[in-house]
Order: C-alpha cells, then structure tokens, then sequence
C-alpha cells in the first residue's frame, strides 16, 4: 500500500507529541508499506522557523518530502484572528479559515502538490486537524483520508469549520476514548468509522537507575516529572502543590524534573533540575523514582505517562485532565487529583502504601501490554483503512 | 471490609476507583473531626485565588508568550549559515558569514556577560512577580475571612442609631 503523512513538522529531533507519534508509526507502517511523509520545512512550533532544507531526504527508512512555508507565523496576526475566532460571536467562517491559515505552517506547495499526485498513493494519513496542512490538505482528497485530529480541550475545536470537517474523512484515529467523544461533541452528525489506537512505548532494555542515581547525585526517594517545564503544563501549579505539600508533611522525599524549561524553577531545597534527559536517562530515572507525577490539565495522549507504566512505576495526575484521569482509571495504573487536598492525600497514600503503589505500576504494565503493542496498533489502522477505502482510493463506505 | 483488608485487597488488584473513594472518605472523616480543616480551606483558597491572579497577570502582559519563547533569546556567537539557494545564496551567506558576522560577533562578545546578568535577572524578577502573586492571593483570603469575622462581630452588636 502506498500510504503518504501529512504533518505540520517532521524529524527525529522534533520532540512534540503528535509529531513523534506520527513519526513512530510511519516507521513501523514503512516495515511493510510504501511509506511517505508530506511535512514542510519547519522546526519551531512557535514561529515555524526553518530548520530543514525543502526536498526529499530519508529518515530511518522513511521518505520525507518537505514543503517551503510561505511565511512564519505573525503572533500579532495570530491573535488578531483568535480573538476574533474566540470572543467575538459574530465571525463568520472565512475568519475561521483565516485563523487556520494565520495558525499555520502555510504552505501552499504541499496543497498543490496533494491535488496533483493524489492518484500516486492509496492513502493520506493527516495530523492534527488544527494546522494548515491538515485542514486544507484533507480537503483536496477527502475519500482517501484518515484524519488523526489529536484533538484536546480548547477552544480551537468548536469552530464552526471544524464541525463539517471531522466528518469529511473517509476515517478518523483516536488516541484515547475521551478524544473520541470530545470530536464526536464537536462533529456535525455521525462520525465516519474510527479507531483508538493510543502509543505503543519502545524503551531501552539495558538501563542502569543505580548508576543514574549516583551520577546526578539523588540519594533519597524522589518524584519524578518529566517533559517541557511550563506553565501549560501546569508545572507552575506543581511547584506550590509540592511545596505547600512539604510544609505540612515530614516526607522525606525531593520532586526532581527532567525536560527543558520554560518557567523559572523554584531556588528550594528538595526540588532538583536535571535538565534535558536523553531516552536512556529518561527510562533510567522512571526506574529510580517513587512514582511519576504529571500535572497537566491538557494531554491528548501522554506519552510520559505510559513510559512511566512500560517502566511499572505508579503515576499521580492531574484529574482535570479528562485523559489523564480516564487513563489512569482504565489501567489501574495511578492516581489523579482535582485539588491541592486530593494531590497531599494521595501522595501520602501512594508513598505510605508501597505494596500498592508497585502493585499499581504493575497494573499499568499489564494494560500497556494488553492494548497498546505494535501490532495492535498497525493492526487497527490497517484495519481502518481498509473499512474505509478501497484500493481504487474511492471511500469504501 | 475494614481498613487493613482493603488495603491487603489492593496489594495484589488495586481498583483507583475504591482507592480515590477511600482518599476522599479519608479527606471528609479528617474535615467532619476538625483536623486540620481551617488550614487545608485557608490553603485551598490561597492556591486558587494565586491561580487566578496569575492566570490574569500572565494573561493581560502577554508574558507567557515570553516565556514560551525563553530558548529563542539566547545569543549564539557561531550561528550555522546554510543556504538552499543555489549561487544567489551561496553569495548571501558569505556576505553575511564574511562582512556582516565578524563585526557583529565583536559587538556581542562586548555585552555577553550583561546579556547573561541581564537574563539572571529577569528570571528574578519573573520569579518575584509570580511569589508577589502568590503573597497577594495569600492576604487576600486572609482579607475576606478578617471581613467575614468583623461582619459577624458586627451583627452581634446592638444597632445605636
């Protein structure tokens, strides 16, 4: 099958969630399929700043083909646009579309070059339904599409243009049940046939979390947060949670954090800044701590969060995230909180209760092994796509 | 089922729905006896109203969008030039590789050391701004539960008028 995805950016450097998982699975689909990504030439989310040269290259065996962008993002604009999108009830669907192509990566050579080759590949597997790639590329061959929208909780997903488009694919992919029904809220009508597929977690075999310990220094029992330390990520909030946390507790434990960061990290005594970790290191200090901590409100999907269970370690979540919680409650694998209370009470009771904390991390595991390997998830795409479309590229609806 | 057996249960099948059930019983037995609930409200409270106050302080400046892009203020003294427009760019990346950078690179070797106290600093005062925040939602809970007390204290008086 000659299947070609469409993402706004493309490269093994490139960290964002959506972007990595779309990476992973073309990889694992190139193993027995003509596999091509359409991206464009950015590397920064912010601006879509250039950081690859347009033209073809390979990457761990997969074609990438990459657009030129018209131009970077105008953040003025942006918000120009969004405010008028978001607040003002007047707007009409062009201003939509404006928002979509003020959000960006425009590039306009991407479209046109879908609509001149879309006879040369049986599939269009897009990404993310709120970037100009996917939203004016899906429309160019909506009956050859399956429509991964990474959809999330925020206000993006109740533009009116959005309504008809999740139903213009010919298939969508959901990472979790909560997207699913989040898109279906959204949607005009029924949406066309989906599957769930979440992640399936590659780590290293051969870690060492003892000699992780020794070489960054962490003596005692620690909670771990991993990923971009930023206020979106509700790290903010975690700082006072846990220092609140320790001023009524006699715990002795530290929060360490690993990942880039964003936000200025609290000068305190039992909070440790590792920086950025590599894959290695990340398995090896998941293996180290008590447990992981991930205070987000927003995740589509967190892939932290089931590395943490491929790790059998237990998790602590933020319960106002609708996917954190549900994943938690289907996997046994962690606890949520919706309120500084609920966060101190439940640390106590996962610190205090290590039979059950490793008993829950193991729980976790097992979930992650039942539903979420490698050949389930290219099982349900190619089974999606072939409910979907048939090998003429005319929708099999 | 008491305590002790459902925490046996646990070890070998946790269920989070029975063990958040337990966590909030636990919350609310603690509340119902008195212990600690004054403190845990007051501290509820004080989080929130930081939440918001923040919320609204980054929200108003724009400074999430500043600190979002921290990574991009860094200055790089060797910038890697790379064109993928054939002669044209060839000759704009010596332009700028021969004539624009080395002067240019002077200037900002001069200033890095108040480049880099200036980026401690504004990590201090950015840190400052959000403890100042968090210092306001503390007294302003402190505030309305003095008010709430002077209003009851009030209400017990006889009206003189």
């Amino acid at each position: 099958m000659r299947i070609a995805f469409v993402i706004h950016r493309y490269g093994a450097d490139i960290v964002g969630g959506s972007e990595y998982h779309c990476r992973r699975i073309a990889e694992r689909l190139a193993e027995n399929n003509q596999v091509e990504v359409l991206t464009t030439t950015a590397s920064d989310y912010v601006t879509w700043k250039d950081g690859y040269p347009p033209g073809l290259e390979t990457i761990n065996g997969v074609t990438v083909r990459r657009f030129p962008i018209k131009s970077r993002r105008n953040l003025v604009r942006f918000r120009e646009v969004s405010d008028r999108c978001f607040y003002d009830r007047n707007h009409t669907q062009e201003d939509e579309r404006e928002w979509v192509r003020a959000n960006g990566p425009e590039t306009p050579e991407l479209i046109h070059f879908i609509r001149q080759n879309k006879s040369d590949y049986d599939v269009f597997i897009f990404y993310s339904f709120r970037y100009y790639t996917a939203y004016f590329g899906l429309l160019e061959v909506p009956e050859k599409a399956i429509l991964a929208p990474t959809a999330e909780e925020d206000p993006a997903i109740h533009l009116t243009i959005f309504a008809d488009f999740f139903n213009l694919a010919a298939g969508l992919l959901f990472l979790t049940p909560e997207e699913r029904e989040l898109v279906g809220k959204a949607a005009h009508g029924t949406l066309p046939p989906s599957e769930i597929i979440g992640f399936a977690v590659d780590g290293p075999t051969d870690i060492d979390p003892a000699a992780f310990r020794r070489n960054r220094g962490l003596r005692g029992p620690f909670l771990l947060y991993v990923g971009r330390i930023d206020r979106n990520k509700g790290c903010d909030g975690l700082f006072r949670y846990f220092q609140e946390y320790l001023k009524r507790k006699s715990h002795d434990i530290d929060l360490v954090l690993g990942g880039s960061a964003a936000l200025p990290i609290p000068d305190h005594p039992r909070i440790k800044y590792l920086g950025f970790l590599t894959d290695r290191e990340k398995f090896e200090a998941l293996a180290a701590c008590e447990l992981l901590v991930m205070p987000s409100p927003y995740e589509s999907l967190s892939i932290v969060v089931l590395e943490a269970w491929k790790s059998a370690q237990a998790t602590l979540v933020n319960g106002l995230c609708k996917v954190l919680r549900g994943q938690s409650r289907r996997s046994g694998g962690g606890l949520y909180f919706d309120n500084f209370t609920e966060f101190c009470e439940g640390l106590d009771f996962l610190i205090e209760n290590p039979d059950i904390r490793a008993a829950m991390g193991r729980s976790g595991q097992t979930w992650l092994r039942n539903n979420f390997e490698w050949i389930h998830i290219l099982g349900k795409i190619e089974a999606l796509i072939g409910r979907t479309i048939n090998p003429s590229g005319s929708p099999a609806k | 089922m008491n305590d002790t057996n459902i925490l046996e249960k646990w070890k070998t099948a946790p269920d989070v729905d029975e063990i958040m059930a337990y966590i909030r019983r636990r919350i609310d037995d603690r509340r119902r006896g008195g212990v600690l609930y004054e403190d845990e409200i007051r501290s509820e409270a004080s989080l929130w109203l930081t939440e918001v106050l923040i919320e609204r302080a980054y929200g108003e400046s724009g400074l999430q969008h500043y600190l979002d892009t921290l990574g991009d203020w860094r200055m790089q003294l060797h910038p890697n030039f790379t064109t993928h427009r054939g002669p044209v760019g060839r000759l704009f990346v010596w332009v700028k590789k021969r004539l624009l950078h080395p002067p240019l690179r002077w200037i900002v070797e001069q200033v890095e050391a108040n480049a880099w106290r200036q980026d401690r600093l504004n990590i201090q005062l950015l840190s400052l701004l959000e403890e100042t925040a968090w210092e306001i939602g503390r007294l302003k809970s402190r505030l309305s539960r003095l008010e709430r007390e002077a209003d009851d204290r009030s209400c017990e008086r006889p009206n003189l008028r």
